[in-house]
């Protein structure tokens, strides 16, 4: 084990603080690879390493009995990198710099055997008073003071610096700082912190110490904060040219804490997530920019720590059941499980978003959809272990707001409440995390408990976590991520169903159970799912400035749901039981190389080369059993009848690319890529899939000329391409096996098949810039982009009467979708005692069927939805009849296949707030709405239909009514189009508020915190029906269409809960 | 030293390992995947699956069978609709529109396509194929599937080509079933049955093209007992009885409000009924429950011996030969445990033939041809009189006129 002399360490705040921990785990240009931009003249060699330090970006460490500070040292280093600017300036000193990981540079003795003097292997933390003991005896005069925030919390790692020289030091914890040896006469002062805006002040010095405070204001345009998602490795925000959206802690402060799909709500200008179903323990679906595909998923590809995940929702229960008409699964709990929801919400460190191919050219053949990686927390170097305890409780109601304007408004719940019931909320967190100069580490468990708001709906996950570091070789750091995931949810069935619960209440005694209702809770629905995601990153560094990386992974799922109706059940009185086992697993080979090199004084380049290999497996078991002999607990070898099937399914897509990005001046910048791809679902006649792309920025508030008031702003363009592959078996011409007389195998027409089938190919132009004003309080993120889709997948039927009923892709559309992303926060108050910052954005999403290439207009989901692609609408649009004199008091006249409205909503927006009072209380509110849109009322146009739903119960007699009341209310075969509603809508999603308890009020508590939040306290909406987010669900969901049928609101849900930290 | 020796390993190692991954990522990527579980059509080439050709193509010609008994019987007045998905309330009200229309014709029509491509292949890939009994058994169900369409099929088109009359079914089950009687004889005894249903088949299907000596011809050939079905099980859902799910598993259809209705429920016990003292799940009417298929395995007839009686009575009754044709009807009813009907005119034969086909082929996918062929033709009053205003044939579905070229005039 290597023992490393260290005592002093500068960090910058990006160093040192998450986004460090996020360099470790990323490919890097290394940090002795990256521009020093540094040109030094006679200043004693601690200042230069500190100055070294500040203009790079990258840590340095050494001990202060090693290096002779007060040495006076010279480096014409403007165009060096950081490595060649140490040997410059550490030359003849017997001392070399060696990368320590992520952006860490060690400077030790050059031999190989270092000392190991105890008393050096420790790693004090960075600040002032190292700083002092180094130059304590060289004393001329010194600045001292301590650095706040407008609210008065002491800033960290702020760079002190005075201006035009190379003195400068780093605050500490508690803000304080001191710079020793400064020469008598008056100084300009600079204090800089990302997140906060730049501070100067002058000092006068004269021998001894004199005070400097400073007062520092947040800000939100963080320009060199480094991403990872997107890039060929990390990159600085300046140099990036396309929208990243990050949410990081202070975004996740204001956040839901339940879920991760809820924590992702409101956050991002042009992320969408549906919640679907309100039952607990029910997935969701997120879109970025819409619908990116009309055959694929448009669900964004989803990495965690590095590795992909599935991102699709789990295989809900109940799947050979049928209907009368032989549509199978629509009986069963009807609720699918989200992986991305066995991510514990408090492991997560940071998320980033990107939003479309001008970004996600990288990713290659999946990625049009955008991509979202999550970062879980880690150690820091040199840190003791810090635990953390969390322990929240809450209750879980429907309110008459959140069942809807009309249920909500009935005193019963339309026969709801009588079932309704307080869910139970609680969930306990436990971590630590802490790190030394070998090992960094953080392990967490978690457990959570929901109860949902009808009986028998409850969801339980129980989770482990452990990140390790390594650092066992100079060159060559080690990163571990692993998590496992245990869930158990219990459901009602829901949904489109015979024997859905609300379906059957809401129907009152025209339903199937003749009005006993409470027969359905007899039935049993599980999904149990175990998850783990495990990942390797193995970083190298320093051989001729290249860095390489390699990620291997895996994300294993299995997940197991059943279905059970027992003996003597009134509906089914021999009873039956329904199984799925599914087993998923995806395994992550990623592996890049970046070459950093400064061309001159001015110019920069980096070059980057990688490979990804991704092998999705899925194993599908489905068992029904029938006709059990007797009660009892039953498995499905109980029942005398019974089926199963089995599935297999194996895709592999494969790729590489090449990335060069130039900088010029460290404020323009030009990045060009391509990525080439091969995938096993593509036809035989294709080969491999190249898309390029390239982006530009130009941090334009960088030149001389911009005006100082205006602190910042960013200009950037992106255009690239990004695909989205076709299923598994969608090229080959098939048969399905069958069952014929007496149980002999036969072959049916499964898949036409087409030798020439390829991915779609999504093409992307995004223009926009990044700004702040008002002492970078005011700041503002503004995105246009135009999406094509050329070889779009439809399906093309053939002629039936040529046989193969099962429509097959073809690459033969074209789709078009445009929009307008807007995200302005602002610091709105910044008094000592209260601050209060405001987040809001907007988004548009105009999406076109530009053309069909010949394939005929087509229905998604059920055709009597009416939810249609059609050419020169919306890509999911609504025809039907429509009532041409809807407010004339008369019979309602029609106009036939109307277009009546986009599926998906062509606007959204939403804000954030966060209020801080006395330094101690902090009050949070999180909103998002949508707009632009119609929702079919199946719910309400069912009730119509049986004379139960109040709105047209309050209308009678009908004659006096409008013809689109006529229309609605009128009989039992009234048109289900005139229920096309609009289905605009605002949420309240979160209010919050924390109490930070003074120190020394708990024992031994280093910070301890009470909050209380509230989900879902309020919503507004055109939507007649229970919510205007529900959809039906789980793997039969008919995506893309989407519509509500007695699906349950989402709750509100109110808790506590106590943060400890020791 | 040793420790810069390390290094060096380490380094050295990283440099190979780094290229040896990139390497194998080459490789990967040029991975060829074949998934197990669809049968790719090539594996079908070949003599031994010849046997599952055939399974696969009569399994294909049963669905299409029962699906035609469900929805025909709905929009034919076998059933009455009360149902929450609109498209059997369409059906129900005698409105059968081409959106709707996919139900019924997409599946009747794969199963014709599977039929005939199975022949085809058959003929590629059995070493003596006129001698073949498979053969023989996929011309006897690629006649059926012909036929099925022609009951319910307002117009005939095969294979993606241009609208023919509703005629050309039959004729083309006709050669379907002359071929599976020649090949069957080449075959011998074995293939005796398969003779004997396609002697049903051409009786059913000269009669709808107005060959009336054939088809008593091929009718007195069928004896009395005889029964040839679409067979359903339990096994799967595709395997299920449609009727049985849509009036069993759920309440879709109801019998009341149809003319089995006005019998009783144990008025004739070839249309039997079971008041549950529910509304259907539209809510709109009784539900009476059908109880013919009383399980998701009750078979779906395709042919039978009485239906064959019919076809004679009916040449009889088109010769004028009232007395002889009640006598045949009479047989029937009496085989049937009911008491016979006396017509005197040739007007009241036609009612007391068309009753008779009526409850003697209900819920078995013939009854909107009859409305058709009975009703419209002023043959029978009794069907002319509860026809009106309703369609009578289902129209190429709306995903055929979409996808098929030739039938541009009904888009």
């Amino acid at each position: 084990m290597l023992q490393i002399p260290l005592a002093l360490v500068f960090m910058t705040a990006a160093a040192a603080s998450s986004d460090a921990q996020l360099a470790m785990s990323v490919v890097d240009a290394g940090p002795l690879a990256r521009p020093a931009r540094l040109n030094l003249e006679r200043v004693p060699l601690a200042n230069g390493l500190q100055l070294l330090h500040e203009r790079s970006g990258v840590a340095l460490a050494f001990s202060s009995r090693l290096v002779p500070a007060r040495q006076l040292v010279s480096c014409p280093c403007e165009s060096a990198t950081v490595g060649q600017a140490l040997d410059h300036m550490l030359a003849g000193l017997g001392l070399k710099a060696t990368e320590l990981g992520g952006d860490m540079v060690i400077i030790a003795p050059a031999r190989n055997d270092r000392a190991r003097n105890p008393e050096d292997a420790r790693l004090p933390s960075a600040g002032p008073d190292a700083l002092e003991s180094v130059r304590a005896d060289d004393i001329a005069g010194r600045i001292v003071g301590r650095v706040v925030a407008s609210s008065g919390e002491p800033v960290g790692e702020a760079q002190i610096a005075i201006d035009g020289t190379g003195f400068r030091t780093t605050s500490g914890p508690d803000g304080r700082y001191a710079i020793a040896g400064v020469p008598d006469g008056t100084h300009r002062v600079i204090a800089r912190r990302i997140g906060y805006a730049a501070e100067s002040r002058t000092v006068t010095v004269a021998g001894g110490d004199v005070t400097l405070d400073f007062t520092m204001n947040p800000v939100s345009i963080r320009l060199d904060e480094v991403v990872v998602t997107g890039t060929a490795g990390q990159a600085r925000r300046r140099e990036v040219g396309n929208s990243i959206g990050t949410i990081d802690n202070e975004r996740l402060a204001a956040a839901p804490r339940t879920t991760m799909s809820e924590m992702l709500q409101g956050q991002v200008a042009g992320v969408q997530q549906f919640a679907n179903e309100g039952q607990v323990g029910s997935g969701s679906t997120i879109t970025i920019r819409g619908l990116s595909s009309l055959t694929q998923s448009s669900e964004p590809l989803i990495y965690i720590d590095g590795v992909r995940v599935n991102n699709a929702t789990y295989m809900n229960n109940s799947l050979t059941r049928t209907t009368a008409t032989g549509n199978p699964g629509a009986n069963g709990a009807q609720n699918s499980p989200k992986p991305l929801d066995n991510i514990n919400p408090d492991d997560v460190l940071r998320i980033e978003v990107i939003r479309g191919p001008a970004a996600t050219t990288l990713y290659g053949t999946e990625a049009a959809a955008g991509v979202i990686q999550v970062f879980t927390k880690r150690g820091q170097f040199g840190t003791r272990p810090q635990w953390n305890l969390t322990l929240g409780g809450g209750v879980r109601t429907q309110t008459a707001n959140s069942l809807g304007p009309v249920v909500g408004k009935d005193p019963t719940f339309l026969g709801l409440k009588p079932f309704l019931r307080n869910g139970a909320q609680h969930e306990a967190d436990l971590s630590v995390a802490g790190g030394n100069d070998v090992i960094r580490y953080f392990v967490a468990a978690n457990h959570e408990y929901a109860e949902g708001t009808l009986p028998k709906n409850d969801s339980r996950r129980a989770g482990l976590r452990a990140n390790f570091d390594f650092q066992p070789q100079d060159k060559l750091s080690i990163h571990v991520s692993s998590a496992f995931s245990n869930r158990t949810s219990h459901f009602l069935e829901s949904g489109d169903n015979t024997y859905g619960f609300l379906l059957n209440v809401f129907r009152g005694s025209q339903d199937y159970t003749g009005g006993n209702h409470a027969m359905l809770l007899d039935i049993d629905n599980a999904s149990r799912t175990d998850h783990l995601v495990t990942g390797v990153t193995l970083t190298h560094t320093g051989i001729r400035n290249v860095t390489s990386k390699l990620t291997v992974g895996i994300d294993y799922t299995n997940s197991f749901n059943d279905e059970t109706l027992p003996f003597d059940f009134p509906l089914l009185r021999t009873g039956q039981r329904n199984t799925s086992s599914w087993t998923h697993r995806t395994l992550t080979a990623d592996l890049a190389s970046t070459w950093s090199k400064s061309l001159g004084s001015k110019l920069s380049s980096s070059f980057s080369a990688g490979g990804q290999f991704y092998h999705d497996y899925d194993h599908t078991l489905i068992g029904t059993a029938e006709n059990f002999g007797g009660p009892g607990q039953v498995t499905l070898s109980s029942g005398a009848n019974t089926r199963a099937s089995e599935a297999q399914l194996t895709v592999v897509n494969a790729g590489f690319f090449v990335q060069e990005m130039l900088g010029f001046n460290d404020r323009f910048f030009v990045t060009v890529g391509a990525r080439a791809d091969g995938n096993s679902a593509f036809g035989s006649n294709l080969g491999l899939q190249l898309y390029p792309k390239v982006s530009a920025s130009y941090v334009i508030s960088d030149e001389s000329f911009w005006p100082k008031w205006w602190q910042t702003m960013k200009l950037r363009g992106a255009w690239g391409q990004a695909g989205k592959a076709p299923g598994a078996f969608d090229a080959v011409r098939t048969w399905t096996p069958v069952a014929g007389y007496d149980g002999q195998p036969g072959v049916t027409p499964a898949n036409v098949g087409n030798p020439d089938l390829g991915p779609e190919r999504t093409s992307e132009v995004e223009l926009g810039f990044e700004t702040s004003v008002l002492d970078d309080r005011l700041s503002a993120d503004v995105s246009y982009y135009r999406r094509t889709t050329n070889d779009a997948l439809f399906r093309v039927t053939a002629p039936p009467s040529e046989g193969f009923l099962i429509s097959s892709l073809r690459n033969v559309g074209t789709l078009r979708s445009n929009g307008l992303e807007l995200s302005v926060t602002g610091v709105v108050l910044q008094k000592r005692n209260v601050e209060l910052s405001l987040t809001g954005q907007y988004s548009t999403n105009e999406s076109e069927v530009v053309d069909l290439g010949g394939a005929p207009a087509f229905t998604v989901g059920f055709a009597s939805l009416g939810q249609w692609v059609r050419q020169g609408y919306p890509m999911v649009s609504v025809f039907g009849r429509q009532v041409t004199n809807p407010d004339d008091i008369a019979e309602p006249q029609y106009a036939t296949d109307q277009y009546l409205g986009s599926v998906y909503p062509t606007f959204n927006y939403g804000f954030s707030m966060n209020l801080r009072l006395f330094q101690r209380f902090t009050l949070t509110a999180l909103g998002e709405g949508a707009g632009g849109h119609v929702a079919l009322n199946n719910f309400p146009w069912q009730s119509a239909r049986r004379n139960l739903w109040p709105e047209c119960n309050d209308r009678q007699p009908l004659t006096d009514q409008a013809a689109i009341w006529r229309a609605r209310c009128a009989g039992p075969l009234q048109d289900r189009e005139s229920w096309i509603r609009p289905a605009d809508y605002f949420k309240l999603r979160t209010i919050g508020a924390t109490y930070q308890v003074p120190k020394g009020v708990v024992p031994g508590a280093e910070s301890a915190s009470l909050s209380l939040q509230i989900q879902n306290p309020w919503k507004w909406s055109k939507h007649p029906g229970l919510d205007p987010e529900l959809t039906r669900g789980g793997t039969f969901a008919v995506f893309p269409a989407r519509y509500e049928y007695y699906q349950l609101s989402p709750a509100r849900l109110v808790t506590v809960a106590a943060r400890l930290s020791y | 030293m040793q420790s810069s020796n390390i290094s060096r390993n380490v380094n050295g190692n990283l440099v190979r390992w780094t290229a040896a991954s990139w390497l194998c990522l080459g490789v990967l990527t040029g991975c060829d995947i074949t998934n197990p579980g669809p049968i790719q059509d090539d594996a079908l080439e070949v003599p031994a699956a010849g046997k599952t050709v055939l399974v696969g193509l009569v399994s294909d010609v049963e669905v299409s069978a029962s699906v035609a008994a469900y929805y025909s019987g709905v929009a034919s007045t076998d059933l009455n609709a009360d149902a929450t998905q609109g498209w059997v309330q369409n059906f129900g009200a005698g409105r059968i529109k081409i959106e709707e229309s996919s139900y019924l014709w997409d599946e009747a029509q794969a199963a014709r396509w599977t039929a005939e491509h199975g022949i085809e292949r058959l003929r590629r890939t059995q070493t003596s194929p006129d001698q073949s009994p498979l053969l023989a058994a996929a011309h006897l169900w690629a006649g059926y599937a012909n036929r099925i369409l022609g009951d319910v099929a307002c117009m005939a088109i095969f294979d993606g080509g241009a609208p023919e009359d509703n005629a050309e079914y039959y004729r083309r089950a006709v050669g379907h079933f002359q071929n599976a009687i020649t090949i069957a004889g080449a075959v011998g005894a074995t293939a005796d049955s398969t003779a004997a249903r396609a002697r049903a088949g051409l009786a059913q299907a000269y009669l709808i093209l107005g060959d009336y000596p054939r088809a008593a011809q091929f009718a007195g050939l069928v004896p009395d007992d005889f029964l040839f079905v679409a067979h359903r099980s339990g096994n799967s859902v595709r395997e299920n009885n449609r009727i049985w799910e849509a009036t069993v598993v759920s309440s879709m259809a109801t019998v009341h409000g149809t003319i089995s209705a006005e019998l009783g429920p144990n008025g004739d016990p070839r249309t039997p009924w079971l008041d549950l003292n529910k509304t259907g799940a539209g809510g709109a009417r009784p539900y009476y429950q059908q109880r013919k298929y009383v399980d998701r395995g009750t078979d779906t007839p395709l042919a039978k011996g009485a239906e064959m009686r019919l076809i004679e009575a009916e040449v009889l009754l088109r010769a004028g030969e009232v007395t002889a044709a009640m006598d045949k009807i009479n047989a029937v009813r009496t085989a049937a445990g009911v008491t016979p009907v006396s017509a005197t005119t040739p007007a009241q034969a036609w009612v007391a033939l068309d009753r008779e086909r009526h409850f003697t082929l209900w819920l078995e996918g013939r009854r909107l041809r009859d409305n058709a062929r009975l009703g419209t033709t002023a043959l029978s009053s009794w069907s002319a009189g509860f026809i009106q205003g309703r369609d009578l044939c289902f129209p190429p579905s709306l995903t055929e006129v979409a996808s098929n070229p030739n039938l541009e005039d009904l888009r």
